[in-house]
């Protein structure tokens, strides 16, 4: 098999010389251009807000070039789309906590691509592809997540699959107020209850899934 | 401290309102205070941050998939199919080859079932003694019994090694059968010996051999020093490569 080295960095190559059994030729990834860059700042808010426009428009942004990078480097349309998600809830939780710091990167777009990409590379780094030795060579984006956010992600993990066992009625109340972000008011509204009743019932609901959390 | 207790209404109001940056700055800092003295508060705090984010996680996840069908589909040529078409490319190119080949010579194999004819065999004399045991073998060949004319044949051929007779029937019995290998050396035995009576037909049975075998080109001189009556035909179709 050939291998265009010229694509590669010094490191890697070294790495490929050394072992003849390499099944993954890394293309790199170019970065997106979007046609239109709006005010970060804006869109950065409107995604904390979930806006569904803003989310959306990030979405399909960067999903061609983050597929194109994954199937040029061993992975399938399916595998890309998993691992787009993944990174794309990742971004968005980031977001969510404050973490995302607009100033110190190039913007919204090329982060989720990064850390697409980065995904996609410790996927391959996995048990699944131990003959791809080299790879450990490979330069990658500093965003390791410390100890402290793996017990999180674990938790969120944990919150997401009580919530599905929840009921119907208490998964609506609380994904209009806290995903949705409507009033109670609103909620109330749509429900055909008091906003008294509204209320009340968001509280039972969270308590709910409070227990089912902890009962563990 | 019980962390798992239920968290009273009003302070769960409160702890929303800190999170969602909804209150005042004198009360932000009024709540950071309490919270810095009053473990449980800090708790109950982070336990909701989470449980928060986990609630707005496990929507938007059901909305990837929404999104996702937003994307126009422009059909990827990846790695791996690329590898196929090229596979496919590769194996269309060798087979258009393979048959090229194969047409080629066919024609040496058509050649052979257009003008192949089993040697009618000789008259029989059943009266002579000394000839019984070939006599009678070769009535089974006429009979198209090639395979106990054989048997008999190569019993003969044993005992009297180097009779161009048996040795020319012996490979038109076998070509009868079809098996021209076998035929071949039998016929080429007899043209050992440039005077023998089957000389001709057994260097046109050579030639026609030779075709059965796809080797046109080794079959063309012994079909010229034949003299079939289609020898000339022949000639013509191979020479025509």
């Amino acid at each position: 098999m050939n291998i265009n080295t010229s694509l590669i960095s010094g490191q890697i190559s070294e790495g490929l010389q050394k072992n003849p059994y390499i099944l993954v030729l890394i293309q790199p990834m170019t970065p997106q251009t979007a046609a239109h860059e709006p005010d970060s700042s804006e869109q950065l808010y409107a995604i904390k807000m979930n806006d569904e426009t803003a989310l959306k428009a990030l979405y399909t942004d960067n999903y061609q070039q983050v597929e194109k990078y994954v199937v040029q480097n061993n992975g399938s349309p399916d595998e890309a789309r998993d691992i787009y998600q993944e990174a794309f809830i990742a971004v968005w939780r980031n977001i969510q906590l404050n973490r995302f710091d607009a100033r110190g990167r190039s913007s919204l777009n090329a982060y989720l691509c990064q850390v697409a990409r980065n995904k996609w590379l410790d996927h391959l780094r996995s048990a699944r592809y131990k003959r791809t030795s080299a790879l450990q060579n490979e330069e990658s984006v500093a965003d390791e997540a410390p100890a402290s956010e793996d017990e999180e992600q674990k938790r969120l993990d944990a919150i997401k699959i009580n919530i599905r066992q929840l009921g119907g009625l208490c998964k609506e109340v609380l994904t209009r107020f806290y995903y949705r972000r409507e009033s109670l008011r609103t909620i109330s509204e749509g429900m055909n209850w008091t906003e008294a009743t509204a209320r009340n019932n968001k509280y039972r609901c969270l308590q709910k899934l409070r227990e089912l959390i902890n009962k563990k | 401290m019980n962390h798992d207790s239920p968290i009273p209404h009003e302070e769960l109001d409160a702890i929303e309102r800190f999170l969602k940056n909804e209150m005042s700055p004198t009360e932000t800092m009024a709540f950071q205070n309490r919270m810095q003295a009053d473990d449980l508060l800090r708790a109950r705090v982070s336990e909701m941050r989470l449980l928060i984010i986990g609630i707005q996680e496990s929507a938007i996840s059901e909305r990837l998939n929404d999104f996702h069908k937003g994307i126009t589909q422009r059909p990827i040529l990846n790695m791996r199919f690329r590898r196929w078409l090229v596979a496919a490319a590769v194996i269309a190119v060798a087979g258009s080859a393979v048959i090229y080949f194969f047409n080629g010579h066919r024609s040496a194999e058509q050649t052979f079932a257009a003008y192949y004819q089993p040697d009618p065999g000789l008259i029989s004399s059943m009266g002579a003694a000394d000839n019984y045991d070939f006599d009678r073998a070769m009535v089974d060949y006429k009979k198209g019994d090639y395979n106990k004319s054989l048997n008999a044949w190569h019993e003969l051929n044993k005992r009297q090694p180097g009779n161009d007779t048996l040795q020319y029937f012996i490979g038109s019995a076998y070509l009868a059968l079809g098996n021209a290998k076998n035929a071949a050396p039998y016929f080429r035995e007899v043209l050992a010996d440039s005077s023998s009576a089957f000389a001709s037909d057994a260097s046109w049975y050579l030639g026609l051999s030779l075709l059965r075998l796809d080797d046109p080109t080794a079959a063309i001189p012994f079909i010229q020093r034949s003299v079939h009556p289609a020898r000339n035909e022949v000639l013509q179709k191979l020479e025509k490569k």
